[in-house]
């Protein structure tokens, strides 16, 4: 299947910045795709960018197959977009908003756009003010109504710019949910900077860095290290010994020793999962010097992924 | 889409895409507010007021009627156009509501457009034609005739055509600049600095569209007031040159906003 969205090495500078350096990403159909980064990392311009909001320097990129120059009105017939900051016009109140909004896609019975809107101030929490003026709106307000206009159009592919960002815990959550509920229908593609709901909800994550692409691909992979399969297990008595007996397996690519008061912590990375899996337990506690009080498959916190990619401490790539 | 049986999808294409939305709210911005109201108020009292007070305020008032008029329906309105439209984008574009508009299945053209279209008409309705119909009145009453409505209509024209130089030249700067100090000063220089750029270089009465709505010193009447008294223009060339002003502002404006960034 192809993938939804493509980028080819698409850039963009603003004069001497590079707010995105050449960037080849691919997004499938159905993915929940959390994308990341500081501020000013450059996620904001890449969805600029695939909106025609902005114009790419360089590079090319297509969203159903459509060039995101030549075929942007094509593109957002398609799309559902939930800027940062969502602003509407403040003489508008959220239904006529929505209203407004339904009218760039649909024409014909009044009767199915008003029982639309009616379903997106329910799914939003905001159908008790829905005939209030925005102006009066708070940030968490705006931003529901913001995440409503985005999906009124039935969108094949939802681009949110941070959409948890003003919300409170409830808030988030709700948008955790119909995130979920999306995506049988839609494609999403979204930036946050909150790595829990990344974890929650995203299968594919990408961690934009300086505008550059440090780490790209499914969540489990991430998680799971990355650049190799990874064993961790804390060890007392002759840790000397224990080293030296993963280190003879064929199978174990690098040992790692780190001394925690009484005990250490011992990092294996193994190239074949199903031997270590079979073994490398056995191997150790078959040793009456050694005593293992910890055991498992090392697998990371996005946060600490994240932060080591983003302090450049680490980097990791699919 | 995944799941629009029941909706009939929008069939514009081209430069026309999204335009009828567009206008629908760009009109509900001005009459579902208190805008048209406050603005027909507004130059309604100033102007009305102003000739009422020299058509029946002084014996020699009566005969500089029409000037009078077509002077404050020209000069005072144009202060109210350009600080309507020097917000009609840098607003947008500031507030970030463009930018939301634009990630809609719109054309830029028809965001360009729906402003001209909606402003243009609702700056004729309450700056234009009603204090024009008022003064009609008022200076028919007063002169004791009624002047021919024909003329009027058309004189009413040439005022909404000085109107609309410096609404689509203040559109067109609101594009090409991000600062409110240019998109509202260059207009207001034009505006009020006009009469002494005639005085320097005369044949610019032409080209600028200062003419359209004062006369010159012992000499003629401005275009409008001719056209309201039913006698032929000292020239018919300021109106054709303001046209072709207004059309490349419009040109310009839409021509930029296609590479504008949000």
């Amino acid at each position: 299947m192809p993938p939804v969205i493509q980028t080819k090495g698409l850039s963009k500078s603003f004069g001497e910045v590079d707010a995105l350096k050449p960037l080849d990403l691919d997004v499938s159909e159905h993915a929940i795709f959390g994308f990341l980064g500081p501020n000013g990392a450059g996620k904001t311009t890449l969805m600029k960018l695939l909106l025609g909001l902005v114009q790419p320097s360089k590079g090319s990129a297509t969203i159903f197959g459509n060039d995101i120059i030549t075929e942007s009105v094509e593109i957002r017939r398609r799309v559902g977009y939930l800027p940062q900051d969502p602003r509407f016009y403040e003489y508008m109140s959220a239904r006529e908003t929505l209203d407004f909004t339904a009218k760039f896609f649909f024409s014909g019975l009044q009767k199915a756009i008003d029982e639309r809107v009616d379903e997106m101030l329910d799914l939003v929490g905001l159908a008790e003010k829905a005939d209030r003026p925005i102006k009066g709106f708070s940030g968490g307000e705006r931003q529901r109504l913001g995440i409503a206009q985005a999906q009124v159009n039935y969108p094949d592919l939802l681009i949110l710019d941070e959409p948890a960002a003003a919300l409170d815990p409830q808030g988030r959550r709700d948008v955790l949910v119909i995130m979920e509920r999306l995506r049988q229908h839609t494609t999403i593609f979204y930036s946050t900077h909150i790595l829990d709901d990344v974890q929650q909800v995203s299968d594919t994550v990408a961690i934009l860095n300086k505008g550059v692409l440090a780490a790209h691909g499914p969540i489990e992979t991430l998680l799971n290290g990355g650049q190799g399969i990874l064993y961790q297990m804390d060890v007392q008595g002759d840790i000397e010994r224990a080293e030296s007996i993963a280190r003879k397996q064929a199978w174990v690519s690098n040992v790692e020793m780190r001394v925690q008061g009484s005990a250490t912590k011992m990092l294996v990375t193994v190239t074949d999962e199903k031997a270590a899996q079979a073994q490398l337990l056995r191997l150790l506690m078959a040793d009456e010097n050694l005593i293992v009080t910890n055991y498992g498959r090392k697998k990371y916190e996005l946060e600490e992924i994240f932060l080591n990619i983003v302090e450049g401490e680490q980097n990791v790539s699919k | 889409m995944s799941a629009n049986n029941t909706f009939q999808m929008v069939n514009e294409r081209g430069w026309r895409r999204g335009l009828g939305n567009l206008l629908r709210a760009e009109m509900g911005n001005w009459w579902k507010t208190k805008t048209w109201w406050m603005q027909a108020l507004i130059w309604t009292g100033v102007i009305n007021l102003t000739i009422a007070s020299v058509v029946w305020g002084s014996p020699e008032g009566a005969p500089e009627s029409v000037a009078l008029y077509v002077l404050f329906s020209c000069l005072f309105p144009t202060i109210a156009v350009i600080i309507i439209l020097q917000d009609a984008v840098i607003g947008e574009k500031e507030s970030g509501t463009a930018a939301w508009i634009l990630s809609k299945p719109v054309s830029r053209t028809a965001f360009i457009v729906a402003k001209l279209i909606a402003h243009s008409i609702n700056i004729f309705v309450s700056m234009t034609l009603l204090p024009g119909v008022v003064a009609y009145i008022q200076i028919s009453l007063a002169g004791g005739e009624w002047l021919s409505p024909l003329n009027f209509i058309a004189g009413l024209m040439v005022i909404w055509l000085y109107l609309l130089f410096f609404l689509t030249l203040t559109l067109m700067l609101g594009v090409l600049y991000d600062q409110r100090g240019a998109v509202i000063g260059i207009p207001l220089a034009i505006a009020f600095g006009s009469q002494m750029l005639l005085a320097l270089i005369p044949a610019l009465s032409f080209l600028l569209p200062w003419r359209l709505a004062v006369g010159a010193e012992n000499e003629s009447l401005s275009v409008a007031e001719s056209v309201i008294m039913g006698v032929a223009p000292f020239s018919w060339v300021p109106v054709l040159s303001v046209i072709t002003f207004v059309a490349i502002f419009i040109i310009t404006a839409i021509r930029k906003f296609q590479n504008e960034e949000f």
